[in-house]
């Protein structure tokens, strides 16, 4: 190929469409990329001036690229050109800024493609340009999307997606030449093109479609698979603010000044109620007192990125004193990394070979405890600080408060530990701990001299007749499942009682820092390390962004048991169920009917998933009908006459050189017209006269013969 | 019934962005880039569908004149819907929108049509897959379609007559289109002059045009067209002209007496034995 083919190709390649003069068309088209900008905008992408110039700037060039539609565009390209090589070498520069963090670039980027959206508007002469407009948008609403953590991008999207329909829609209008313009057009528009009649037309269309395109894609969405784990080299971070904690201790600032933590040190009442700032949890501190529910309220305190829900863990309390718990020991080691932190394991930690990552970025939503939350075991941590504090148990916490707009993206190693692998493995005293060094194995075992000795007695009871450890654990939960129930407002519990004594003998009510208490301590009774976790439910799943709502009420207090060869696990008596974690999330709809139960009532939820799915049936439907028929016309095309496929090919040539064969012109003729005569043409013509209208059909050779000289004019 | 003929690039575009964007979702975890490979679904499966059900739904009308001729102008009202391409292979249209309004069309071949072959075509609203159907138009009255008339020499339109059925009256110079039969050659060699003799009582034979359409399909239009010119020339002179055509419910021969009767003579015109006892030799 030779360098002036090339450059004709470019040339044709880039030569100017036919000018779209539709100002609706470029209205509808401009209106999608505004919101797509937006959208992207409101992501915290690019400079805060940028939201002012990026949306003024996007009008002025549409208004320009209107105003200049018939116009040689050499001059424009040009100066385009010069604009992109900018905004590449401020790309550039901003990319020098970030370092090793890789997901730093995702703004960057995103910015670059706004500045890119915004430059390509100057130019967008034709509809072919218009579309490209329109596919732009599709992808910058995208970018978005991915960046957006908040129900509240839905607006934007359903914005876009109107716009780019109605867009769409002008588009096919303008192509068919049903929208008045000032070029003279070939089919005059019909009078009902124009005024309130065909206003009222437009409206009735798009409504139509929109409603249509709404239900296809809510049925379609029924049936998505749920987006994945985020598989990246690297991890969102942010920080919006450095205020380091004095002493790298615990700081809990959603308690306000209730308890426990070191900004604070009160304690809780015998009322079971905590004075508290707003939404937060008391196990979030130094001790947890187990007669003080407190009531965290549904406030959101962080988002959760993970492809599964899980316990995410904050931290342990291993020393119970017949009512609280606490820490025996509050040493902590800083632990430091370059972007990625690598987490030392603890003492009891077995991560198996087969143990599945499982990735979580948490984005918080409210200030609270310095915790760092992460289903166990974590095993690497993208931190924005260089550093964090790490505990025995560990329990992770950051030297640095977390305040609203902290992102940070925990991995962990899950147990691959299941029923019929523990089921097996029977239990001994004496081998309870084996794994375990001697203080972790007092500490994890350590019961209160005062302990009723009934406790002791019933977990026995309970458990005589279990051979394993997880059997014995699985029938306490049972037990506790059959004899005891949750609820929050439990009777006050009387001073100087026993906690667990008084739930498991007394009040069998509770919630569940009393009832994963109660399993702690029989399972201790027995012998068995185990440990008070705290820390959030997995929350419930916005089918919509994906993301865990992790509220204040989530806070919740769990199991975890050590068993010999397998590490930590943790069971959840509140729930009676063991490995809560292991739940999937196969499709995006999954809590579906919960998020919008809450968001628009039972009733409408439950007629719009009919409504959806409805509309999917009759999309399987329609498809599997479209398919049909399109196998019965290709049946029929292949049945044409060999004669009207020739004319067929002949008519598709004579359209490349610009001319049709005008009515009842015969072949021969239209041959003629088109410049094409020899020998091997009059053959051909003679061929399909016999073919057209002879009884006796040509002979093979002869046709190929036809065809042949029809297929080397197809190559000039 | 409508079928899907061709898929159009805003559907591949949206095909595509829906697969990148179902790629991204799957590797970022993002719920909204799910969403949008919904909504980009969902649009696309509108705008695939829409068009079926909308050129199903349609029902175009048409009006036409009685009478036309093949390649002549000839003007059809159509009662259509909007975003549907047209067009009528019968009268070579090409496409037209079939919005409601007048269109002007072409006849392409001879005959009587009692109905017409719509093929619709419709990508509305969205412009993305084009659906194709046929729609069978039955007309209020049938449309005859005369073939288009040769232009003939009009000395070949002089019906032979005999002389003895005549009185002559007297003779007159010699006129274009005069038959050569009609030269009064003792006057022409007196006067110098070509004289033709005019007669009293005049008993001009008519012309018998027998429509014999058996032949080579190729060759059969060329004949119609042949017998209209000679036919529509004859009476432009004043000859009586018989035809004798074969149509669909036998063979008939009638005298026509006006250009229009000889186009929808012609226009009903089939194969078949012309008359029994007047069967043209093959």
């Amino acid at each position: 190929m030779s360098i002036g083919s090339v450059a004709r190709s470019i040339k044709s390649a880039n030569a100017k469409g036919v000018p779209e003069s539709s100002v609706p068309v470029r209205a509808a088209t401009l209106a999608a990329v505004l919101i797509a900008a937006n959208a992207t905008l409101s992501q915290q992408v690019a400079a805060p001036w940028a939201r002012v110039v990026v949306p003024v700037g996007l009008v002025g060039a549409f208004t320009f690229s209107y105003a200049a539609r018939f116009r040689p565009g050499f001059v424009v390209k040009l100066l385009l050109a010069l604009g992109m090589l900018g905004a590449s070498a401020h790309f550039v520069g901003q990319l020098q800024g970030i370092g090793q963090n890789a997901a730093a670039a995702q703004r960057p980027l995103a910015e670059l493609f706004l500045w890119t959206q915004l430059l390509h508007s100057f130019d967008v002469p034709a509809r072919r340009d218009l579309r490209f407009s329109l596919t732009a948008s599709a992808v910058l609403i995208g970018v978005g999307g991915v960046l957006s953590i908040s129900s509240g991008f839905a607006i934007s999207l359903a914005l876009w997606a109107l716009a780019s329909g109605i867009g769409l829609y002008l588009m096919h209008r303008s192509e068919l030449r049903l929208i008045p313009r000032p070029l003279p057009a070939t089919v005059a528009p019909p009078s009902s093109t124009r005024g309130w009649r065909s206003t009222r037309t437009h409206l009735g269309t798009i409504s139509r479609f929109t409603l249509a395109a709404a239900l296809f894609a809510g049925s379609v969405f029924l049936v998505l698979p749920a987006s994945g784990t985020a598989r990246a080299f690297t991890f969102p971070v942010n920080l919006p603010s450095i205020d380091r904690i004095p002493g790298g201790g615990l700081v809990n600032p959603s308690l306000g000044s209730s308890a426990g933590t070191d900004n604070s040190t009160g304690n809780g009442t015998d009322t079971g109620e905590t004075p508290r700032a707003s939404f937060g949890f008391v196990g979030f501190s130094k001790e947890l007192d187990t007669a003080a529910r407190g009531r965290p309220d549904g406030t959101v305190v962080m988002r959760v990125r993970a492809n599964k829900p899980g316990f995410w863990r904050g931290q342990s309390f291993d020393r119970w004193d017949g009512r609280r718990w606490q820490s025996s020991s509050d040493k902590s080691r800083l632990v430091s990394g370059d972007g990625v932190i690598d987490l030392p394991e603890f003492e009891g930690t077995i991560i198996e070979e087969a143990s599945e990552e499982f990735v979580q970025t948490v984005y918080v939503d409210k200030p609270g405890p310095n915790l760092v939350f992460g289903a166990s075991v974590a095993t690497k941590l993208y931190f924005p600080d260089r550093s964090v504090l790490v505990l025995a148990d560990g329990t992770v916490r950051s030297g640095v408060k977390l305040e609203k707009g902290a992102v940070y993206t925990v991995i962990s190693k899950r147990p691959v530990a299941n029923e019929a692998v523990l089921a097996t493995r029977l239990f001994s005293p004496t081998t309870a701990a084996v794994g375990l060094g001697k203080p972790a194995q007092l500490a994890y075992t350590q019961l209160p001299d005062a302990l009723p000795t009934r406790i002791a007695a019933l977990a026995q009871e309970i458990t005589a007749a279990e051979p394993s450890l997880y059997g014995k654990v699985r029938a306490i939960e049972a037990w506790m499942g059959a004899h005891t129930s949750y609820s929050i407002d439990t009777p006050a519990l009387p001073a100087g009682a026993d906690a667990v004594d008084t739930f498991l003998f007394d009040q069998r009510v509770g919630f569940c820092e009393q009832i994963a208490s109660a399993l702690v301590v029989m399972l201790r009774t027995l012998g068995v390390p185990a440990r008070l976790g705290v820390g959030y439910a997995s929350g419930d799943r916005n089918p919509f962004t994906g993301l865990y709502e992790v509220k204040a009420s989530d806070a919740h207090a769990w199991t975890e048991v050590f068993f010999p060869g397998h590490g930590w696990l943790t069971f959840d008596p509140t729930a009676d169920v063991p490995f809560a974690e292991d739940d999937e999330v196969p499709l995006a709809r999954d809590g579906i009917s919960r998020f919008l139960s809450t968001q628009l009532g039972p009733l409408l939820a439950r007629a719009g998933l009919v409504a959806m799915w409805s509309a999917g049936v009759a999309a399987l439907a329609g498809l599997a009908f479209g398919a049909v028929r399109l196998v019965r016309w290709r049946r029929r095309l292949a049945a044409r006459t060999w004669s009207d496929r020739w004319n067929h090919r002949l008519d598709r040539i004579g359209q490349r050189c610009g001319h049709t064969r005008e009515a009842g012109q015969t072949t021969r003729s239209f041959v003629t017209s088109l410049g094409l005569s020899g020998q091997g043409w009059d053959a051909a013509l003679a061929t399909l006269d016999q073919a057209a209208f002879s009884p006796d059909l040509p002979c093979d050779d002869a046709r190929l013969a036809a065809d042949a000289v029809l297929s080397s004019c197809e190559r000039r | 019934m409508a079928h899907p003929r061709r898929v159009k690039a805003p559907a591949l575009v949206t095909a595509a962005l829906a697969a990148a964007f179902f790629g991204i979702s799957r590797t970022s975890g993002s719920g909204w880039a799910t969403v949008l490979v919904a909504c980009l679904l969902g649009g696309l499966l509108a705008g695939s569908l829409l068009p079926a059900v909308h050129l199903q739904r349609c029902a175009i009308e048409i009006k036409t004149p009685t009478d036309a001729t093949v390649s002549l102008a000839m003007t059809v009202q159509v009662d259509g819907k909007h975003g549907i391409l047209a067009e009528i292979p019968e009268l070579s249209t090409g496409l037209f929108h079939a919005t409601s309004g007048a269109l002007t069309t072409y006849p392409a071949r001879r005959g009587v049509a009692k109905g017409l072959t719509l093929r619709l075509r419709s990508s509305w609203p969205l412009g993305m897959i084009e659906w194709a159907r046929v729609q069978p138009v039955r007309l209020s009255q049938p449309l005859e379609i005369g073939p288009l008339p040769i232009e003939i020499d009009p000395s070949e339109t002089t019906p032979h007559s005999s002389a003895g059925d005549q009185n002559l009256r007297g003779v007159r110079p010699y006129r274009p289109g005069d038959s050569i039969r009609t030269l009064h050659w003792p006057a022409t060699a007196k006067t110098g002059h070509m004289m033709v003799r005019e007669t009293d009582g005049t008993t001009v034979a008519p012309i018998i045009i027998v429509v014999d359409l058996v032949g080579p399909e190729a060759a059969v239009e060329p004949t119609a067209s042949r017998a209209a010119g000679l036919a529509i020339a004859a009476i432009a002179r004043g000859v009586p002209v018989i035809m004798a055509t074969a149509e669909v419910e036998g063979p008939r021969t009638a005298a026509v007496t006006s250009p229009l009767e000889v186009s929808r003579r012609l226009a009903r015109a089939v194969v078949g034995p012309v008359s029994p006892d007047m069967v043209s030799p093959r």
